[in-house]
């Protein structure tokens, strides 16, 4: 038996869906690089073994996807306190 | 390798185990509501239950798999630590406060926000209970592990050891418990992760980037694995000999995080959408420097073959008897071991709030009231915890890591299509996300079993993560069937 509710989740506060859009944003470009790196893991590990700033661009490459998620997330919550509290 | 009792390090042991049960029967006390116990009441502060969430994540796989993966396979381990991050900003910045909005205590009622329907209630309790056996066995196995080299108990006594604690906390207390054992083991972790790091690099006598450009230098590296060019050693490929393989991991571990029910469980112990939002930054910075430090611990195993041939789960606790003597080891086995407490209390709570809430209460249509909710959800989380014990004995000797990175995948394949579906896409039907379900549960499992986890040389699929087959079936059958019933 199946019953469909009225609410709809994504009727939210233009507020809320200023955050998400700005999430999405974010989270394209993270997926990208994300994806790159996979790409170049998978199909062509000789760019990942290439030496650069002492290391190699596998090392440098992840380190980098950690940094950058902590750096989006902090400005991620960042924003969405600008917007709730009514800044941005 | 042979273990001897060490009477310090057991010591030690013994005293942050008891602190730990003392922790959860003092927080037994404040149990007083089924709410209470699958959700600490929602009033959990936000930092708190950010460094919970990272106590929560940094289980046995991240703590003793992760470091055994690299000191034994170099970058292939290496790219756990990046996956296992990297998830989590899929499930900030998608999935958490859309959640958070919609669901009361279980990944179930996340999905039924928009569709009730008992069909998809089922497939996905049934889910959350695979995922969270899949899960909790690397957890076991990695207790049973430790327990071997620190007590001189033989790795079966150890199972059922931690498997009786865990059946305790989780059956006095709940989510009140969990929250705070959590919290505590993420810090331990974090400063012992730190101190071992540091260690690594004052026993080399070298800074961190030296320390990997020396490893990358060496032209005939000895690893665990055999001799070989040090820069090669840190590329994949050396455990990952397909190279989809790595694809395929990549691919589950990015989409995993955000679809595994005691992760998701932990968005509803907050007050608001906002400290949900929170609660995820603080667990991602403090999981991700705790990722980047496991390059250190796992190269530092390497480096100094503080490595077990025949367990590599065993790799960061003897570095750090390698580094700090007995009483490090003891200090780093124990934080290993609360940590395990903590992960697999909040994987017994979420497998149990399936069963019970779920398939006995709503699926079955047994109503009960808050007292009889709670006793069914307390024998349940006892069924369970048996049930991973008998689990993580037949498992012994596997690497904690690539486990769970299993468990990513069947979370990816089952639970994300659904979920992503029901949040943000109004022409979802009950039949489509309910068979999304299904497909996602049976194809990954399925291909696990016909795999080389299972079948080793033999096996009929070729890789070792069903993710790149399951995860994009799952995905097609939720939306497909969607569309067509419209």
């Amino acid at each position: 038996m199946t019953k469909e509710k009225p609410e709809d989740i994504m009727a939210v506060p233009e507020k809320d869906k200023k955050t998400f859009r700005m999430g999405l944003i974010l989270f394209t470009f993270y997926i990208i690089g994300y994806f790159l790196f996979t790409i170049a893991g998978t199909f062509n590990k000789n760019i990942l073994m290439m030496r650069v700033l002492g290391l190699n661009v596998g090392i440098v490459g992840g380190m980098l996807i950690i940094v950058s998620a902590i750096i989006i997330a902090v400005y991620y919550n960042w924003y969405a306190g600008q917007v709730e509290t009514g800044v941005n | 390798m042979a273990y001897t009792f060490q009477p310090i390090a057991v010591a030690l042991f013994l005293v942050i185990t008891a602190i730990t049960l003392g922790i959860s029967f003092w927080a037994a006390k404040q149990v007083k509501t089924a709410s209470h116990y699958f959700v600490a009441g929602g009033g959990v502060k936000w930092l708190v239950n950010g460094i919970a969430f990272a106590g929560d994540y940094l289980s046995a796989a991240s703590f003793l798999g992760i470091a055994g993966m690299i000191a034994f396979f170099g970058f292939d381990g290496f790219l756990y630590s990046i996956g296992f991050l990297a998830g989590w900003i899929v499930a900030l910045l998608i999935v958490a406060e859309p959640l958070r909005r919609c669901g009361k205590y279980t990944f179930c009622d996340a999905l039924l926000f928009r569709l009730e329907d008992k069909g998809v209630r089922l497939a996905g309790a049934v889910s959350t209970l695979i995922v969270s056996l899949f899960y909790l066995i690397p957890q076991i196995v990695g207790a049973g592990s430790i327990v071997q080299p620190l007590l001189g108990l033989s790795y079966e006594v150890g199972v059922v050891l931690v498997g009786a604690l865990v059946i305790t906390i989780v059956a006095t207390a709940g989510m009140v418990s969990t929250t705070y054992v959590q919290f505590i083991k993420g810090f331990l972790l974090l400063i012992a992760a730190v101190a071992l790091t540091g260690g690594v690099l004052w026993a080399t006598g070298l800074g961190p980037v030296d320390f990997i450009s020396n490893i990358l230098d060496n032209p005939a590296l000895t690893t665990p694995s055999g001799v070989m060019d040090g820069n090669a050693f840190l590329a994949p490929g050396i455990k990952f000999k397909n190279p989809l393989d790595f694809l395929s991991l990549a691919l589950a571990l990015i989409l995993g995080t955000a679809a595994l029910p005691h992760v998701l469980i932990r968005y509803y112990t907050v007050p608001t959408p906002a400290d949900a939002r929170r609660s995820t930054v603080i667990a991602i910075a403090a999981i991700g420097v705790f990722y980047i430090l496991t390059l250190f611990l796992g190269l530092g195993a390497m480096h100094f073959m503080t490595v077990d041939p025949a367990n590599q789960n065993l790799s960061a606790p003897l570095l750090a008897e390698f580094i700090g003597g007995e009483i490090f080891f003891g200090l780093i086995s124990s934080i290993a071991f609360a940590t395990i407490l903590g992960t697999v209390s909040g994987l017994i709570m979420a497998a149990a709030g399936a069963i019970s809430h779920d398939i006995w209460t709503v699926y079955l249509g047994n109503t009960q009231d808050d007292a009889q909710t709670l006793r069914m959800t307390k024998i349940t989380a006892i069924g369970v915890g048996i049930a991973a014990i008998i689990l993580g004995i037949v498992a012994k000797g596997m690497n904690v890591a690539f486990l769970v990175g299993l468990a990513f995948a069947i979370a990816a394949s089952a639970n994300l299509p659904a979920l992503i579906s029901v949040l943000f896409w109004k022409g979802t039907t009950a039949r489509g996300v309910s068979l999304g379900i299904w497909t996602g549960l049976l194809s990954s499992c399925g291909l696990i079993l016909i795999g080389p986890t299972i079948m080793g040389a033999g096996a009929i699929f070729p890789l070792a993560n069903p993710g790149i087959v399951s995860i994009p079936l799952s995905f097609i059958v939720t939306f497909g069937v969607s569309m067509l019933e419209k």
